[in-house]
């Protein structure tokens, strides 16, 4: 399950006890689900499996739109121009959080153009490394690294995605000097990490699975504030000793910043009864993703701490996005 | 034997009733989008990615696979008859598919790029069965050191492509080296020349630059010049002759072998394959002279060496799971999609999958012959069309093609900006193919010199000192003295006649 601060749930808890919304009718027609991605990667198949389950339970279409480019800004800000009907939303990833503080303007406004919907699938990253890599462990790395100041790279899909954040923030919480090696895209970085070329990666598990069970590449630790379920003997850098920790891969759901209260809520009741269909769960289950997420206003809330989060780590880094 | 039981297997599974349907679905759509200027493979399997939901994982796999190479076929077809290269890999196809067209040697050009290509996909395919496992790990072997080495020797046979002036030529490479700057650095995130344009945040398209230099400059060109508007010329065969035939042989074998070898590499082998290939012929011709005026083995080299690595860029994703260009990402997603996840496990666990895919790779390249042979009438009547027609009907289908890219109109205006600046290029007798070829390569070797160098702390000795790195910097340097020699005397002939 998706798992928050716990301060957080009791200060989001107040806010659900709410009066139950009345159904809202949705949806009276085609339902266009913009992803701002390229087609194929995790998140437009997250997007076209939901998209399935909800044609299947409402008998509506629901069409899937890859409008890529520019970090996700031209998709995102063709839903924040959208009619607040429910019918055109948008399904993107972490970019919704950290674009605000890697680009000096956005063609929209985080805070009234859009609103959360809900969370839709959700996974650690696991840190890898090559199978002949001389770091057994996660421990073992840091070691490395700060005997060998500057030496050690770590691979990235690209500047300010999501696994450039989470090496800055292994740079932060291991005081170590990292190189960081952006690629155009995650597999391109992948490639490089399991011939060696760089020295390891912060990867989905989803892609760097089948690789650690062929016993290509090693897993060193997992970002999650808990194990995952599907690498269970890799430790999180938590549980290490590195503070507070959290790398979270996440898709959700947005829809235009109008968009009528009991309206989101009923989306988001019929996104998260199809995420919960055990065939969906155990689809994403073995890829050690979670599938599904908590209330609305407790989403709403991680969505808000993620972009505080990640806006700092960008700021004091300086970093850029592709 | 291991292999004809496995190729058993394979047939077994492609050979059956649904699986050949799928298989010539794809290569039929395949050879429509190549055809069509500006939609590609990639978006078509894009589209197609939620139908392959319903399908079984060989169905799936099979029809996307004949997409991607039945794209490779429709793309040389407008190559040649329009110098319209649809694919990064058709540019070099155009260059004397294009000039065979304008002599009325459409039909040969077109059935030797449809000859050219069934052998090299046959070879490659049977390739691909024998040492699947053995070439993946080669992939694996190039790092950002190697690709940067690979792409300097690209970028000197981008040199070799021009058949004018070889300052000409350097001026045009740079210019296309300027172009592909366009877009965010990869190692800072900073934009360069976008002048704050958002269509422009990513760079420009390599399917407009190439539709708007090579197609809409050649239009405009042709309007302007009373006796280049004969686009059809009278059409004197359809098939290669003897003496034909004897000619594309070896470039034909060449061509594969180069194709199957550069294929595997992943980001954009097939393409550097079709440069390579066409710079190996030029230089081992007997008749150098008739390259760029349309030389058949330009057509037959290039052609075998792009189909070969269309089937060989599988084995990186077959046998490892990566993919080795944007279509592999794909088709890896629809793998994903079907439940399926590709890593080093699926050639065991899914033995059926894996050689179904193989052989009905072969099967699906046969079909190509036999549908695009016959087809070739039909497209050699097509640039009978009087031009009045046939111009205005490129143009829409060129804007068309632009618009779908992004959705976005920007696109279409900067396809017409690039069709000023093929007429330009025209006019001052550059040639587009080097352009092009900086274009694609430029970027690609900034990254993984730049890659390079970052992994290895800004020590420039490792190009060197790795020996796959320094072998093909070796070959870039020496071709380069080949390519400059000759016309070093050359000029100096010139310069002592002009006095």
């Amino acid at each position: 399950m998706f798992r928050l601060h716990t301060a957080l749930c009791a200060a989001v808890a107040v806010l659900t006890i709410s009066q139950p919304a009345i159904a809202a009718e949705w949806p009276t027609g085609t339902v266009t689900i913009i992803v701002p991605y390229t087609p194929g990667n995790i998140t437009d198949i997250a997007a076209r499996i939901v998209a399935q389950k909800l044609q299947e339970s409402t008998g509506q279409s629901f069409i899937v739109e890859n409008k890529p480019g520019a970090s996700t800004q031209i998709g995102t800000a063709e839903v924040a121009r959208a009619k607040p009907d429910g019918h055109t939303l948008l399904i993107t990833g972490a970019g919704y959080a950290t674009n605000p503080a890697l680009f000096d303007e956005l063609p929209y406004d985080t805070d009234t153009d859009l609103t959360p919907v809900g969370l839709v699938v959700s996974n650690p990253l696991v840190l890898v490394t090559a199978a002949d890599k001389p770091f057994p462990d996660f421990v073992g790395l840091v070691d490395y690294a700060k005997s060998n100041p500057g030496q050690l790279t770590m691979a990235s899909g690209g500047n300010g995605t999501l696994s450039h954040m989470a090496e800055a923030l292994t740079a932060l919480a291991t005081g170590t000097d990292l190189i960081h090696v952006p690629y155009k895209g995650g597999s391109a970085a992948a490639t490089d990490t399991l011939s060696g070329h760089v020295d390891s990666m912060w990867d989905n598990p989803s892609s760097a699975m089948p690789q650690i069970e062929a016993g290509r590449i090693r897993a060193l630790a997992v970002s999650g504030a808990y194990r995952s379920d599907a690498l269970p003997d890799v430790p999180t850098v938590s549980e290490l000793g590195y503070g507070n920790f959290e790398v979270v891969n996440w898709f959700a759901m947005f829809a235009p910043g109008e968009t009528d209260v009991e309206l989101l809520d009923t989306i988001h009741d019929q996104v998260q009864a199809a995420l919960e269909q055990p065939d969906v769960q155990e689809r994403f289950g073995k890829d050690g993703v979670t599938a599904g997420g908590p209330s609305r206003a407790e989403f709403t809330a991680f969505v808000a701490a993620e972009t505080e989060k990640w806006g700092q780590i960008i700021r004091e880094n300086g970093i850029h996005a592709d | 034997m291991d292999i004809l039981a496995n190729l058993l297997l394979g047939l077994q599974t492609a050979g059956s009733l649904t699986n050949l349907l799928y298989c010539f679905v794809g290569v039929f759509l395949g050879t429509a989008i190549g055809v069509l200027p500006g939609l590609g493979p990639t978006a078509t399997i894009a589209i197609l990615l939620p139908i392959t939901f319903t399908m079984g994982p060989e169905n799936a796999l099979i029809m996307l696979a004949g997409i991607y190479y039945g794209a490779q076929y429709g793309g040389s077809t407008t190559a040649i008859l329009v110098n319209l290269p649809g694919e990064p890999s058709s540019v070099v196809t155009a260059i004397d598919g294009y000039q065979m067209a304008r002599k009325g040697r459409a039909g040969v050009a077109l059935s030797t790029a449809a000859i050219s290509s069934f052998v090299a996909g046959t070879i490659a395919t049977m390739l691909i069965a024998l040492f699947a496992p053995i070439l993946g790990e080669v992939a694996l072997k190039f790092g950002p050191a190697e690709y940067f080495s690979l792409l300097s020797l690209g970028l000197v046979a981008a040199l070799v492509l021009a058949h004018g002036s070889l300052l000409q030529a350097f001026g045009t490479v740079i210019v296309g080296l300027l172009l592909g700057l366009i877009g965010p650095d990869v190692n800072s995130g900073v934009q360069r020349f976008t002048f704050g344009i958002t269509g422009m945040q990513d760079g420009i398209s390599f399917v407009i630059v190439a539709m708007g230099v090579f197609g809409l400059g050649e239009i405009v060109a042709n309007l302007g010049d009373e006796s280049g508007r004969s686009l059809s010329g009278t059409i004197s065969r359809m098939l290669p002759s003897r003496a034909d035939f004897q000619r594309m042989a070896a470039p034909i074998v060449r061509g594969t072998a180069l194709g199957s070898l550069l294929g595997i590499l992943p980001g954009g082998g097939a393409m550097l394959a079709s440069f390579a290939s066409y710079t190996v012929e030029k230089k081992l011709s007997k008749f150098p002279d008739e390259f760029g005026k349309g030389a058949i083995e330009g057509v037959a080299g290039p052609e075998a060496a792009n189909n070969a690595g269309a089937q060989t860029a599988f084995i990186p994703m077959l046998t490892l799971g990566v993919p080795s260009n944007s279509i592999m990402a794909l088709i890896i997603g629809a793998m994903i999609i079907q439940g399926i996840q590709p890593g080093p496990s699926v050639m065991i666990e899914q033995p059926a999958l894996f050689w179904g895919v193989i052989v009905s790779m072969w099967i699906g390249n046969l079909m190509l012959l036999v549908l695009n042979l016959p087809m070739i009438g039909l497209w050699v009547r097509m640039i009978g069309i009087p031009y009045h027609f046939l111009f205005p009907a490129i143009l829409v289908f060129c804007a068309i093609g632009a618009f779908s890219l992004n959705n976005s109109t920007f696109d279409v205006f900067l396809l017409a900006l690039f069709g000023v600046v093929g007429y330009v290029l025209r006019k001052l007798d550059c040639e587009p193919a080097p352009l092009l070829l900086g274009f694609i390569l430029g970027p690609m070797m900034e990254e993984n010199l730049r890659r390079a160098l970052m992994i290895n702390r800004g020590d420039a000795s490792v190009l060197f000192t790795r020996p796959i790195s320094c072998a093909l910097l070796i070959a870039a340097v020496a071709l380069l003295v080949m390519v400059l020699l000759p016309s070093i005397r050359a000029s100096r002939e010139v310069a002592f006649q002009e006095e």
